[in-house]
């Protein structure tokens, strides 16, 4: 209810401050259609390894991408917070 | 007839006397043998009337009356009215569960044991009648009862005379409407008391005097020598009804049932979901419908809400394929499960005690502190869950929206920003799209992504989420090996990267 409240209000702000604002023209199409075929070349592998991993190990599989190619940042981050503990 | 007949003769009585007397001898001997036939004709429509008396070889053989249903509540009145007491209620099939229901405080342990092995290898009986509730000016009043007597063991003895019969040694039970609340209740009525079930011999035509026997199970039935009449069954065709047992799982707008068990082997279930008014009763037609073929291993049903509000789901069963019959000792009927839908997540079992015949109320999120008596901790312990429960369910009333509020916002949203900011939002709708996408095609592993090309000149496209279908036997050895080759490819690359930050130090 408080949220939905909060959002309201977000959302009268928002289109009142923009109301007063020209509406501005949109991309081309050419341009749109651009955009739709890049996200559906990103899209389509992502639709493969969720085929073949199942949606549950891509997850696990793409958070530990992630960690393995920041392990150094969190190995400096990890290290910081022990040596703060350590004092 | 005979009525009319004996008029008719007086008539003619009188008719003679007015006669002369020299034809009173013709006359005389015409109406002699006038009276002969009518008095022949009276006797012929007397014995086919009461046929059933004069074809009784004994003296026993109307003291067994039989009926094919139970039937308590209601009865009619001598003028016609309906007395004003429970609905009238068929019992035939239902008598076992009502009886035996746990909320039934007389049906304590130690009867629950005995009237089971009465069941199992002893003697039992049901027989119905009428109760007299009162006399008034247009005639008496009253409702009908059934009897339930049983015995553990198979000394339950019937003795029978011309007029009644009676059985000892029973337990009696009696299934009666109750005038307050006007609803069916069950008392225990004594035991071991010689009960007569059959009419009392004051009132031998009074209809509201006779009993009508329904089953009487019993290896002791001691019936007389030269009996012709109805003999008491002694394998009663007793249905036992059962419900489809299910498991449910409300999950925001998504609902998730699975069967477990009660219905027979050759039978599918029929999902239906409706429309419910304030009180929980199903509405209109079924929004949604879906056989659940237990043949072919998928008896139980996934379905999205569309809208929050309340809903009734009706698992009714028939058998499947058709030609097979649900075995006749089965008396299978629907389950029908109330659902509430209002972004909240709970789960339910058919099994639970929100379920009566059939019929399963709203799972409450809160426990029944009255379950626990005079235990002061366990109350206290109890009442602190509920408060935790209540508190969380007004916390998410007022900090978490309701879903379908999110999706209208969203899309309101978009949309205007769309509008107004034109090119400048195509990139963050990109962005936007894209993420959607993702989440999308992660949680949906149904895919479309096609490879098509030319080879040895022939068009070819192969669609590479398809693999399942056209390699059905290697497609799980390929995903082992892909799954298995990744953890090994993780599992080098985090040692080599470990290796490579201590080196670094």
């Amino acid at each position: 209810m408080i949220t939905q409240a909060v959002l309201y209000a977000l959302n009268a702000v928002v289109t009142t401050l923009l109301g007063f604002l020209p509406s501005l023209p949109s991309f081309p199409d050419t341009v749109t259609s651009a955009l739709s075929t890049i996200n559906s070349i990103i899209i389509a592998p992502i639709h493969l390894i969720s085929y073949l991993y199942t949606p549950l190990i891509a997850a696990f599989v793409f958070g530990l991408i992630l960690v393995i190619l920041n392990f150094d940042n969190i190995y400096k981050l990890v290290m910081f917070v022990m040596h703060k503990v350590r004092g | 007839m005979r009525i009319s007949n004996f008029r008719n003769l007086i008539n003619r009585k009188y008719d003679l006397r007015s006669k002369s007397s020299s034809s009173v001898s013709l006359v005389g001997r015409k109406s002699c043998l006038l009276l002969a036939l009518l008095f022949g004709l009276s006797s012929i429509v007397s014995l086919v009337s009461y046929s059933t008396d004069v074809s009784a070889a004994s003296a026993y053989d109307n003291a067994y009356l039989s009926t094919d249903n139970v039937k308590v509540g209601l009865s009619v009145g001598d003028s016609g009215s309906p007395s004003l007491y429970c609905n009238d209620t068929d019992i035939s099939k239902s008598w076992v569960s009502f009886i035996t229901d746990e909320s039934n405080p007389w049906f304590d342990a130690d009867k629950k044991a005995e009237f089971n092995s009465a069941l199992d290898n002893g003697s039992w009986g049901v027989s119905n009648h009428y109760t007299t509730t009162s006399y008034t000016e247009e005639g008496r009043y009253g409702r009908k009862v059934a009897y339930v007597y049983f015995n553990g063991t198979q000394q339950m003895p019937m003795t029978w005379s011309n007029r009644y019969i009676t059985i000892s040694n029973a337990t009696v039970l009696v299934i009666d409407c109750n005038a307050t609340t006007h609803e069916l209740t069950a008392y225990y009525d004594g035991s071991n008391l010689t009960r007569a079930f059959s009419y009392n011999p004051v009132y031998e035509t009074d209809p509201w005097s006779k009993t009508y026997n329904f089953f009487m199970n019993t290896t002791a039935q001691n019936i007389p020598e030269g009996y012709e009449g109805t003999v008491p069954p002694t394998t009663p065709d007793i249905k036992t009804r059962v419900h489809p047992d299910l498991e449910y799982q409300v999950k925001n707008r998504d609902l998730k049932v699975q069967y477990l068990k009660n219905i027979p082997n050759a039978s599918r279930i029929n999902w239906q979901i409706f429309n419910a008014d304030d009180e929980g009763i199903s509405t209109g037609d079924p929004i949604y419908e879906k056989f659940g073929n237990q043949i072919s291993n998928n008896p139980n049903l996934d379905y999205k809400f569309e809208k929050q509000g309340k809903y009734v789901l009706v698992a009714g069963v028939e058998s499947y394929p058709p030609f097979l019959p649900i075995p006749p000792e089965l008396d299978v009927q629907p389950r029908v499960v109330q659902l509430n839908i209002d972004g909240t997540s709970y789960e339910g079992n058919t099994e639970g005690e929100e379920c009566d015949d059939g019929y399963c109320q709203v799972v409450s999120p809160l426990e029944d502190c009255g379950t626990y008596g005079t235990d002061l901790i366990g109350g206290i312990g109890c009442q602190f869950r509920n408060f935790l429960v209540s508190l969380g369910i007004a916390m998410r009333f007022l900090f978490i929206p309701n879903p379908d509020f999110i999706e209208d916002y969203w899309t309101d949203i978009t949309e205007f920003m769309s509008n107004k900011l034109g090119f400048l939002y195509g990139g963050i709708a990109f962005i936007v799209t894209l993420l959607t996408n993702a989440i999308t095609a992660t949680a949906n592993p149904d895919c479309v992504l096609t490879f098509a090309g030319k080879l040895w000149g022939q068009d070819f496209a192969v669609n590479g989420c398809a693999m399942q279908q056209t390699f059905p036997a290697f497609f799980p050895m390929m995903q082992t090996l892909v799954i298995g080759g990744t953890v090994v490819v993780l599992i080098f690359a985090a040692q080599r990267k470990y290796h490579e930050v201590l080196e670094q130090r």
